[in-house]
Order: structure tokens, then C-alpha cells, then sequence
């Protein structure tokens, strides 16, 4: 049952396309999921939730694809209240990656499990066939007739993303995505999610504890604390703070570390946020 | 798991299509019966899977005893407790199908086997549920006496199924079939007795760590529990 | 991944999915429909026939099918162990009290025992029938493409058992491989040795306990991705498994003629049985 609470704090100058209203959720054993949390995502943009495990990423996440139903408060998607009558709809406009890949990869092949999506939302055979290869092209995996089980931890994360695509969401959320990966897959699921913005138009939320993932990735940052979003804001202001990173339980990322430590952090406009600009800054200030 | 040990060939083609049908039709009261209750969820469908598919991971270990040897379990009455009589008979069917495939027990024998463990999954659940809810044993007693009692009723049937189908090709009285079984039987029963207690063990184990898994059964008649594995009071 | 298999003497899904997705023969191109069909006619072949010269051909041709699928036979071996055993556990009693010759004889605790020969016969046909069906079975899963299995799944059972049957074979290799683990971590801590029973009891039922709990959380898992992606309780049709060969429909015609012309033989004008 949601009741109509709306903080009212929430700026209306943007259009969003996801408006997470003021949602608190409890969990069966009493646990609070979610408290009083306030979340928007504006399209185009890739959005970080960092915070530490427990925090309330995933129970927020959950909402925005309509698997959990907030307690108090409401979820709106492309101006719709998610409810159990329009939640096929909702969920043909949000693709969820969850963080355990192996969870999600449950048909006989790559190219099968890619093509479920497609094939529940009524799809013929041919045509979800060749979405499925399509979305399997964009994320690079060509290992289309191998049982999953038998991918690599990277490989199965890109099937699961490619699984989502498939279905050609306007909004990727995806939880955790790069948790234990070696470094070259991460790099290479970081580049998928860019280039879903970049190249395909879509908004990006991410749930991570990653700092130096979300410095490159994110146009903003949210940090989760206790089921609440205590911060909200641009990388360059959030990424430095670190009273309120330590707070949350997070580290400043290391280009923020090697700022910092420097003794570089005189103007917040010209943080560096990738090694590359932190590199670049100070060769220019070598010259 | 009692089990007819027996491979195809065994019984004549008259008794495994009587056996097979019987259990068809047991399956199909337990497909209607979860129709009745809202069909088969997403989450019920994930379970029953997951059951199939550990039950199947966990027969395949050989479980060391001293004096005995080596046992294998496929803990059907657990799988009944956990996931209820309904679930619990289409768990058993595909897992006997599994079976099969890699002849442990033969394509001809599914029906009876299935109708085997429909009684060990049903009597499982419900011996449980009683033991726990109304007689307020602990989880230990309650997995082990329904364990027992629901293996040791299975190896009954186990002899009632040979003795009334008869070795195919075999000139034995039904009588003589009979005495052969029962020492059979009483193998059985040992081998009961030692999945009982496996069984209490992991009912414990699971009512620490998960005992929301558990609540169905544990929720009848004012026996509390709570998600919260550290306020679930230990009563082994 | 652990890649150790449990046991010798137990099939284990993890290989006869390699041999199925990997191997190259003539039987690994057989259509699955044509492989499910001699199945079924093994089966009755191997319960109506009742002349053991002619089961014992039936094993053989079995046989002659595994190893065209190019299979390991070394395996096959150490994988009879379970039917065998099941096999000789029941007819050990009847190799006593099966009414017929005496062929050898004893006294146990007072009691005179007898091995007969309608014993050894009963015995030596349930063994030859048994095996026949296991090594088919094995070697069309051993030559079947997981994807070929969930087809016909899909079409010969009822919804509720098809969507069972797909998703528990899907993730047996993961919990086969999640059981391993938690035996190799125990077998590194040198916890395979026999402590008591006690002991040993109930470690083996927190190991079987957690399985059943990781299994559950994948299972909740793996229902919110599958409702996230739209599931509405019907697993979509990926493919059509093609239709056997004109080869395939005539072997298999070839094979029910057989089980047609055994099971009259057997039931309808016994007077020939002695040959069948």
C-alpha cells in the first residue's frame, strides 16, 4: 500500500525520468531498507550510487524496476507510478543488472538467455533473435551458442548486460557491476556502460563503492548511507570530500588522494577526476 | 532416500505402465492443488529448481561412516519440508528423471520411484509440521523423527511395490519375493535411521542461519519465529 | 570452478555436458528426437525380450552406439558401478532362493543355502537389461547439446515440470561445482579424515545445509532477474528442434517393428518364445 508522502524538497526545474519520491521500505524481518529516500535520474546521464554494503543501493535499485513496492512514498517512471498494474510496462523501460551474473544467466545458451527478454515481451523467435544478436555485437561477445556456465566472470557479466539491452531500456540500472572482476574485464564493462550513454543515448545508474570508478564514469554521484542518500552532487565536489566520503564509509578516489596530497586542491574547478586530466594538469604545471 | 533399486527390466512392461500411471496421477494432484493455490510463481519455480538441482549436487557424495562404509543421501524428506508436499512431488519426479539418465535406477522405474518419494516428501512435510508445532519438539527431533519415520514408511512401500509387481522372469512365490524384500527392507531402515539424523542436523542448521526458510512450518500454532537467526531460541 | 569429480563410479553432469557440447560423431549429429525414440525403444526392447543371447545382443548394439559417439569407454566402465550394484543387491537374495538347480551349496548359522541356476540366469538377464538402457542413456546425453534436451523438455513435458526441469539443469553444474568447493576447502583442512560419526555426521550436514541455503538465495535471486526481464510464468520458445532425417524416421521405424514384433511374440503367440 504507498501513501501519497512527497518530501517536497525535490527540484522541479529538470524534466526526470525517474523520480524515487520520498520511498521508505521495510523489510518482512523489520529491517528498513529505505528511508525517506529522494532519487531522480535526467536523461542522458550516468548516475553513481556509492555507498557501503547495506547501505540501501540495492532495495533502491529494486523500486526503480518495480521488484520492491515502497511502504510510504512513490516511484515514478517517465511520469508513470509504478504499481502492480503497469509494472510489464515499467520493466520494458528500466533494465536491472543484478550484481550475481551466474543468477541471471538461466537458458541453455548465451544467445537463448539474451534472447528471454525479447521473447516476454512478445517478440517473434526471428526478430528477438536478432535483437539478441544485435545487443550480444554491442557488448562484444561472439561466444553466442556456449552454455553460460562456462563463460568467464567478465564474459558473464556482459551477457547479463547484453541480456538487458536486448530489450532496449531507456535506463540501465546495474548493481555492481565490475565487483570482483580482474581489472582488464572491469575496464571493459566501465567502457560498455560509457558508451550506452555516449553512443546509444541511454541514462546509466550504478551502484558501486568503487570511488575511482565512479570519479571516471559519473556525471553524478549520490552517496547512500543508512537506506538515505545523504550527498548528492557533481563528482568534482563529492569526490573530495572526504569528511563526508569517511562519513559514508567510502575513500577518496586515488586521483583525489594524489591531489590532495600534492597540495593542488586550491580551485574545485579544475579537479581532475582520471588519472589522464591528473596527469595532463600536471604537466602543464611542470611547463 | 529409499529407493526401488531396481534398473530397467526388473518388472514387467504391464507393472511399470500400472506404476507410472499412478504416479502421473499423483503428479497431476499436486499440479492442480498448487493451480488451486496460485499456481507455480516465479519464486516457487526458482526453488523447486534450486532443490532439484542441490539434491541432485549433494546424492553425488559419499559420505564416509565408519563401520558401514559409504552412503549416499538424496534427502527427499528434507526436500519436502522445505518446499511442501506440492512442490516437493514435482521436485522428485525430475530428479528420478535426472536419475535415470545416468542409471541410477532405470527409465521404466521413475513411476515407482516417484511414488515412493511422494510419500517421503508428503510425510516429511506433515510429520514435521506436527512434530515442531504441536508436540514443541526442537528442530533436530522434529527433522530426525520425520525423516525416519517417512523413510521407514517409504521402504515399506519399497516391498509392497516389488512383492505385488514381481521380479519379471523370476519363478519366486510372492511370498518368497516378499522374504527377500523385507531383509532388503531392513537395510532400508539403517540406512533411514542415518539419513534421520543427517537431516535433524541440517534442519538445525538451517533454522540457525535461515529460519525464515522454515517459516510454514514453524508459524503453526503460536510457535514464533523471527528472520532474526540470533533471536530464534536453540532448542535442538 | 572445482574440476573434481566426486566419484568414479558416478556420472557427472559437468563431463557428459563436455562430451555433448564439445565431441564430434555420427551419433553427436543424430537428431535428438531420433536418439529420444531409440531410447524409448530400448526401454522396451530391454523389458519385453526375455532370451538372454538376444538381450545380451541388445547391449552389445548399445554399446556399439556409445562408442560410435567416439566416447570414452573408461568411463563407461566405472560409471556401472551404481547399476550393477543395484542390480546384484536385489538378485543376490533370488541367486538363493530362485527355484531351479542347485549348483552350489552352503550352510550359514545352520541354514542351508543354495546358489541355483535359474539364480545365475535371473540374475545375468536383469544384469544385461539394465545395462543395455544405462549406456544408451549415457551415451545420448553424452551426445545431446543441452540446448537440443531443454527443446524437447519443452515440448513432451507439462509447463510446470518443463520449467522445473530447464532451470534445475541449468544450475546442477553450479551447485555440483559449489558442493565441490566446500569439499575441496574441507579436504584441504585434512577434514576428510573419520573422526567419530558424530563428528563426521554432522559436518557433512552443515556442508549439505549451506548447499540448500546458497541454492535458496540463488533461487530468489534468479526469480527477481527472471521477473526483471519480463518472465510470466512460461519459458519462451528459443527454437524449434528440427525434425529427424529420413534416415532417422526410417531407423527408427526399423526399431518400433522390433518392439512391436517382441512384444507380440512375448504376449500375444508366446509359442515362439523360446526364440525371443
Amino acid at each position: 500500500m504507498t501513501s501519497e508522502a512527497s518530501c517536497g524538497t525535490c527540484e522541479k526545474d529538470k524534466v526526470e525520468i525517474v523520480h524515487v519520491d520520498c520511498v521508505s521500505h521495510k523489510y518482512p524481518d523489520g529491517t528498513e531498507g529505505i528511508h525517506n529516500m529522494c532519487f531522480r535520474v535526467f536523461p542522458k546521464e550516468i548516475v553513481a550510487l556509492c555507498g557501503p554494503n547495506g547501505s540501501g543501493k540495492s532495495t533502491l535499485i529494486e523500486h526503480i524496476n518495480g521488484l520492491m513496492m515502497p511502504d510510504v512514498g512513490r516511484v515514478r517512471v517517465f511520469g508513470l507510478d509504478i504499481d502492480k498494474k503497469n509494472v510489464a510496462s515499467i520493466r520494458r523501460m528500466v533494465g536491472l543488472v543484478f550484481q550475481d551474473a551466474d543468477s541471471q544467466l538461466f537458458s541453455p545458451t548465451v544467445l537463448e538467455d539474451v534472447m528471454f527478454g525479447p521473447l516476454n515481451l512478445g517478440m517473434s523467435p526471428e526478430e528477438a533473435r536478432k535483437r539478441a544478436e544485435w545487443a550480444l555485437q554491442v557488448v562484444g561477445i561472439k561466444e553466442t551458442s556456449k552454455i553460460p556456465h562456462y563463460l568467464s566472470g567478465g564474459q558473464k557479466r556482459l551477457v547479463a548486460i547484453a541480456g538487458v539491452l536486448a530489450m532496449q531500456p531507456k535506463i540501465l540500472v546495474a548493481d555492481e557491476p565490475t565487483g570482483d572482476l580482474d581489472p582488464s574485464n572491469a575496464q571493459r564493462i566501465e567502457e560498455m556502460l560509457s558508451s550506452l550513454k555516449k553512443e546509444h543515448g541511454m541514462s546509466v545508474v550504478v551502484a558501486m563503492h568503487d570511488m575511482d570508478m565512479a570519479a571516471r564514469l559519473a556525471d553524478r554521484i549520490c552517496i547512500v548511507k543508512d537506506g538515505s542518500i545523504i550527498a548528492e552532487g557533481k563528482p568534482g565536489d563529492i569526490l573530495y570530500d572526504d569528511d563526508l566520503l569517511k562519513t559514508a564509509g567510502l575513500q577518496l578516489p586515488t586521483v583525489a588522494k594524489v591531489w590532495k596530497g600534492l597540495g593542488l586542491d586550491t580551485d574545485p574547478a579544475r579537479r581532475p577526476l582520471t588519472l589522464e586530466q591528473l596527469m595532463a594538469t600536471l604537466k602543464e604545471k611542470k611547463k | 532416500m529409499a529407493h526401488v533399486h531396481l534398473e530397467d527390466g526388473a518388472f514387467s512392461l504391464f507393472w511399470v505402465i500400472v506404476w507410472s500411471v499412478a504416479a502421473l496421477c499423483l503428479i497431476w494432484i499436486a499440479i492442480y492443488s498448487l493451480n488451486r493455490k496460485g499456481g507455480l510463481s516465479t519464486r516457487k519455480l526458482a526453488m523447486a529448481a534450486m532443490c532439484v538441482a542441490v539434491g541432485f549436487a549433494i546424492f553425488q557424495i559419499e559420505i564416509p561412516i565408519p563401520l558401514v562404509g559409504a552412503v549416499h543421501l538424496n534427502l527427499t524428506p528434507l526436500i519436502g519440508i522445505l518446499v511442501g508436499p506440492g512442490l516437493g512431488s514435482l521436485c522428485v519426479l525430475i530428479i528420478n528423471i535426472f536419475s535415470a539418465a545416468i542409471g541410477h535406477g532405470g527409465w521404466g522405474m521413475i513411476g515407482a520411484n516417484t511414488l515412493v518419494n511422494i510419500i517421503e516428501v508428503t510425510l516429511g512435510f506433515y510429520l514435521y509440521r506436527f512434530l515442531r508445532s504441536t508436540l514443541k519438539l526442537g528442530r533436530f527431533r522434529s527433522g530426525f523423527g520425520a525423516t525416519t519415520t517417512a523413510l521407514v514408511a517409504s521402504a515399506f512401500a519399497v516391498v509392497a511395490i516389488v512383492t505385488i509387481s514381481g521380479i519379471q522372469d523370476s519363478a519366486q512365490s510372492a511370498e518368497g519375493t516378499l522374504n527377500n524384500m523385507l531383509l532388503l527392507a531392513a537395510v532400508n531402515i539403517v540406512a533411514a535411521i542415518i539419513e534421520g539424523v543427517v537431516t535433524g542436523y541440517i534442519v538445525s542448521f538451517i533454522g540457525r542461519v535461515r529460519p525464515d526458510l522454515l517459516p510454514d512450518l514453524e508459524q503453526e500454532r503460536g510457535t514464533r519465529v523471527t528472520a532474526s537467526s540470533q533471536e530464534v531460541t536453540q532448542n535442538v | 570452478m572445482s574440476r573434481r569429480s566426486y566419484s568414479r563410479h558416478i556420472p557427472d553432469f559437468r563431463l557428459i555436458s563436455h562430451h555433448a557440447e564439445n565431441g564430434k560423431s555420427v551419433v553427436h549429429s543424430t537428431n535428438a528426437w531420433t536418439k529420444g525414440a531409440l531410447l524409448g525403444t530400448v526401454l522396451v526392447l530391454a523389458i519385453v525380450l526375455a532370451n538372454l543371447y538376444i538381450l545380451f545382443v541388445l547391449y552389445l548394439l548399445t554399446l556399439a552406439f556409445y562408442v560410435a559417439g567416439r566416447l570414452p569407454l573408461r568411463l563407461l566402465v566405472g560409471w556401472y558401478s551404481l547399476p550393477v550394484f543395484f542390480v546384484f543387491t536385489l538378485a543376490l537374495f533370488f541367486l538363493f532362493t530362485e527355484p531351479g538347480n542347485q549348483l552350489a551349496s552352503m550352510s550359514i548359522l545352520g541354514t542351508h543355502v543354495a546358489i541355483t541356476d535359474a539364480g545365475i540366469l535371473l540374475l545375468a538377464k536383469l544384469m544385461v537389461r539394465a545395462l543395455a538402457v544405462v549406456t544408451f542413456s549415457l551415451a545420448l546425453f553424452m551426445t545431446t547439446k543441452f540446448q537440443d534436451i531443454a527443446a524437447i523438455a519443452s515440448k513432451s513435458l507439462p509447463r510446470p515440470l518443463a520449467n522445473i526441469f530447464l532451470l534445475s539443469y541449468r544450475f546442477t553444474f553450479e551447485t555440483t561445482d559449489e558442493v565441490s568447493d566446500v569439499l575441496d576447502a574441507m579436504h584441504s583442512r585434512s577434514g576428510n579424515l573419520v573422526r567419530g560419526v558424530t563428528r563426521q555426521t554432522r559436518l557433512f550436514a552443515g556442508i549439505f545445509g549451506l548447499g540448500f541455503i546458497h541454492a535458496f538465495e540463488r533461487g530468489e535471486r534468479i526469480a527477481k532477474a527472471m521477473e526483471a526481464r519480463g518472465f510470466a510464468g512460461k519459458f519462451p520458445q528459443y527454437r524449434e528442434l528440427g525434425r529427424p532425417s529420413a534416415g532417422g524416421y526410417a531407423f527408427v521405424a526399423l526399431a518400433i517393428v522390433f518392439c512391436a514384433l517382441a512384444l507380440y511374440l512375448r504376449y500375444v503367440d508366446s509359442s515362439l518364445i523360446g526364440g525371443l
